[in-house]
């Protein structure tokens, strides 16, 4: 009994300690467990927050792959430009949007997939999808065509930690804006509440080298055949994954992007015009596009095209008001009318001890009256039953003189002369300035008018896109800043450079009368000329360079000087004068600037040789060719 | 039989335990246990202490996670994105007043189509609120042209117990926020500058990032270290879209 006692009592106290353990185990458990758990959790917050900064910081890096690759176009060794790729639609029409797309290893990315996980759920706000914004969307647009050919990212699959999974161009419109409509107008708001589509809810957004405006509503169609840059809506979607899967963070950023380069409203941008020629200005003012060397940009048959969204602008812009330059172009073709008249006959003879040129017979006709006149004479009878001359084409080749200047009078009646009625079609201010014609080299006689001999693609005075204004040579931009802002993007880029070593600060006097280069094709220069003006004096002038020509009061080009610059030419002064004299040389490619308040002088005739000022936005980009694009704005959407 | 009954009691007896086997092993146990609780005890320090670095980290990350979304939105929309400006309410300033321990802002931080203007600032001490030092955030939406001057919203307290920011004795030695230009050198912006002079205005403009340099002390002391507070420190740096 007692050793059973023993047994008992021995084996109770054996189980106390182990219980005293487990119990003592058990709590330490408990303890560890919860420090695990804690430590888990802190683990996870740790991979959400690196997870959403990865995340941030992909969508960011896509925006900037891309912004880079759109500067430049694609070509055997740069096949990775987009410059040439790019929307010409605005979204949800036909070539609207571009998606460049970075798949990881074996992943398939297809932004317009309902049913993937980078579905693009923020596209149907950018056309009239009936989707509000601030709601996902959750379909595609149903035009045909309305997606360009996926773009596969430069980024090598699986080699970024900081892959984005696709990124979308588009261009930015007042939709697309919303709600920040860019004319800050209330109909864009009201259209968009009433589900509406059109201008100017639809309208695209355009850049004018220092802020946003809407494209005008005119015949142009694109920004820059109105003296702007488009703007592109660039958006980005990068997905972490955690674990397998796709269950990381969702980033969404968008960027509004423009190129940094200008595009001018006209090759040459003044408020006022001087004119004294009397003929045919040997100047010519080209608006078409051109080529970096200075050749036009043609079609496979042989037109004039648009290269890579760069389309012909008209050959004249003002920043307020055209009448003046208006009544210049038309004292020019007055004169022309007047010259051709006395100089030559209908049989292209000339007379009064003139030389009747190609360009002025052809001005003149081959009919007995001219093409044109200047006046018109009216003779009233005194004695009444007078004759009404009201002669037009005067009295023909041999008398030598334009119609309505020599009339004689009857007895008993008066002749005057008044200005030709600008609504009668052979009044001078029909004569077209921007005809090659008027550069033609020789003639024969033909119906009406002689047949001329042109070269190809040979320029004339005043070519280019047919501008807004009374005379289709001029362009306005009706936004009254756009012109300043354009000047003001080219000074920035001037104080910009300052610091550079491709800026040159010569003494104008230095220039004048010496031959000097500045830049290259690869590497353009920023040139501010020091001093008042610059005359470049005389043969020994010769000017040539690649990029920015800043002129702070004056320039002038005198007879066998030369200038021969790529890129463009601002005169800064509002006050300054451009003056090209008869027998100056050369050529301007790319734009031409004058500062508001700077007038043009057109030079007279003499010259065989015009001096080219051509549009070429090949020529215009070098000169900004060391900026990036610019970014307008960038914003976090909630998608 | 009563050697038999000895033996029998002998035998019984070397089988218990001796008063003094008892002590010892009641030693041992107690020894084990105190050990055990003491080491259970420390565990629970630690936990605490732990938890509420895990709960100063989050909240710390959490003013951080804000105010860096909210500075990626500051400048938007900015003015050139609109051909006029007939409502200056919908244009968002960017920076408006800088100092080392306040940025006043604008920018669509919603994502709502409004304007607002957030005002992050150190407060050292309030007397009506004991846990500061703190950092508080005011936003109010834009309603005049005059950004310095959009009134004051809803201040809403957004960290406690900061430890004080400068490079003074007894502060963390950096400031709560540090400028920096697109090539990453640090811009000085003394005690304080805004954008009503034309020069402070240039200064501003040239800054790129921020830097937010938080250090945060537990409300409680900490149970692991007597007479110690906990002290987390974070920093991140914002890219400013302006």
């Amino acid at each position: 009994m007692a050793r059973a006692l023993a047994k008992t009592k021995s084996k109770k106290e054996r189980g106390m300690a182990l219980l005293l353990t487990l119990f003592a185990l058990l709590l330490l458990s408990g303890i560890g467990l919860f420090m695990v758990l804690s430590s888990n959790t802190e683990t996870r917050i740790d991979a959400n927050y690196g997870s959403s900064l990865r995340a941030y910081y992909a969508a960011r890096s896509g925006l900037e792959e891309v912004r880079d690759r759109i500067r430049t176009v694609s070509s055997p060794t740069n096949p990775g430009g987009l410059a040439d790729k790019l929307p010409t639609n605005i979204a949800g029409n036909p070539n609207g949007v571009l998606y460049i797309v970075n798949p990881a290893n074996g992943e398939t990315i297809d932004p317009t997939d309902i049913t993937s996980p980078y579905f693009d759920d923020d596209l149907c706000h950018a056309y009239n999808s009936g989707t509000p914004k601030g709601i996902k969307c959750t379909g595609v647009p149903t035009t045909s065509g309305w997606q360009l050919q996926s773009i596969s990212s430069q980024v090598t699959p699986g080699t970024s930690p900081l892959g984005y999974k696709w990124i979308r161009i588009n261009m930015k419109t007042n939709r697309t804006a919303a709600p920040y409509f860019v004319d800050q107008a209330s109909a864009a708001a009201a259209m968009l509440a009433a589900g509406q589509s059109g201008a100017p809810l639809d309208t695209p957004v355009c850049w004018d080298g220092q802020a946003e405006q809407l494209l005008p509503s005119n015949s142009n169609p694109t920004c820059e055949t109105n003296g702007m840059q488009t703007v592109y809506m660039l958006t980005a979607l990068a997905v972490t994954s955690q674990g397998s899967g796709v269950n990381g963070t969702r980033k969404m950023l968008q960027a509004e992007v423009v190129a940094p380069s200008i595009r001018p409203a006209g090759v040459l941008t003044t408020a006022s015009m001087t004119a004294t020629t009397a003929s045919v200005p040997p100047v010519a003012i080209d608006g078409r596009v051109h080529n970096l060397d200075g050749s036009l940009f043609l079609n496979p048959d042989g037109t004039p095209a648009i290269k890579n969204g760069c389309s012909a602008i008209s050959a004249l812009a003002t920043n307020t008001g055209s009448s003046q330059m208006v009544q210049m172009l038309n004292t020019i073709r007055q004169n022309i009318v007047s010259t051709a008249n006395s100089s030559c006959k209908s049989d292209g003879s000339g007379m009064n001890g003139n030389i009747c040129t190609a360009a002025l017979w052809w001005v003149r006709g081959t009919d007995s009256t001219t093409r044109f006149v200047t006046s018109v004479t009216t003779t009233t009878s005194s004695g009444g039953g007078g004759h009404d001359g009201g002669s037009s084409g005067g009295p023909g080749p041999s008398s030598g003189s334009d119609g309505g200047d020599s009339h004689g009078t009857l007895s008993g009646s008066t002749t005057t002369n008044t200005p030709c009625d600008s609504t009668t079609a052979n009044c001078y201010t029909h004569l077209n300035l921007s005809d090659p014609s008027l550069f033609a080299t020789s003639a024969v006689s033909g119906l009406h008018v002689p047949t001329v001999t042109v070269a190809a693609n040979q320029p004339a005075p005043f070519i280019g896109n047919s501008g807004n204004q009374a005379d289709s040579t001029i362009y306005q931009p009706p936004a009254s800043q756009t012109v300043p802002n354009e000047i003001a993007a080219v000074i920035n880029l001037v104080a910009l450079s300052r610091t550079k070593s491709n800026y040159f600060n010569p003494a104008a006097a230095t220039l004048s009368t010496s031959a000097n280069t500045f830049g290259t094709a690869n590497a353009p220069a920023v040139v501010e000329v020091s001093g008042s003006s610059l005359v470049l004096q005389g043969s020994t002038a010769n000017l040539t360079g690649y990029g920015v020509l800043v002129i702070p009061g004056s320039l002038e080009i005198t007879s066998g000087a030369q200038l021969h610059w790529n890129g463009i030419v601002l005169v800064q002064s509002s006050t300054g004068q451009l003056t090209v004299d008869s027998g100056a040389l050369g050529y301007i490619n790319g734009g031409l600037l004058l500062a508001p308040g700077a007038v043009f002088s057109v030079p007279s005739s003499g010259s065989s040789q015009p001096f080219q000022i051509t549009y070429s936005c090949d020529a215009v980009d070098l000169a900004f060719k060391p900026l990036p694009f610019k970014v307008v704005s960038t914003a976090e959407t909630s998608f | 039989m009563a050697a038999a009954r000895s033996n029998s009691i002998k035998r019984t007896r070397s089988r218990g335990y001796s008063l003094l086997e008892l002590l010892v092993s009641l030693l041992i146990l107690l020894t084990v246990t105190a050990v055990v609780f003491q080491q259970i005890d420390q565990m629970q320090k630690k936990s605490s202490s732990e938890v509420m670095k895990v709960d100063l980290s989050q909240q710390a990350r959490e003013f951080v996670n804000q105010t860096i979304r909210d500075l990626h939105m500051a400048g938007y929309p900015n003015v050139t994105m609109y051909s006029n400006q007939q409502d200056l309410t919908k244009v968002a300033a960017g920076l408006v007043s800088i100092s080392p321990t306040q940025i006043l802002f604008e920018g669509d931080v919603n994502n709502d189509g409004n304007v607002y203007s957030v005002d992050l600032y150190y407060v050292a001490n309030d007397p009506n609120d004991p846990n500061c030092p703190c950092i508080r955030r005011s936003v109010v939406q834009k309603t005049s042209a005059d950004s310095l001057n959009e009134g004051v919203g809803g201040s809403y307290t957004e960290t406690d117990h900061v430890f004080p920011p400068g490079t003074g004795p007894g502060q963390s030695g950096e400031d709560l926020f540090t400028y920096y230009d697109q090539n990453g050198g640090p811009v000085n912006v003394g005690t304080g500058i805004d954008i009503s002079t034309p020069a402070n205005a240039a200064t501003i403009s040239t800054i790129k990032t921020i830097k937010i340099n938080l250090s945060m002390l537990t409300n409680l002391r900490d149970p692991a270290t007597p007479n110690g507070f906990i002290r987390t420190s974070i920093s991140a740096t914002s890219r400013l879209n302006q």
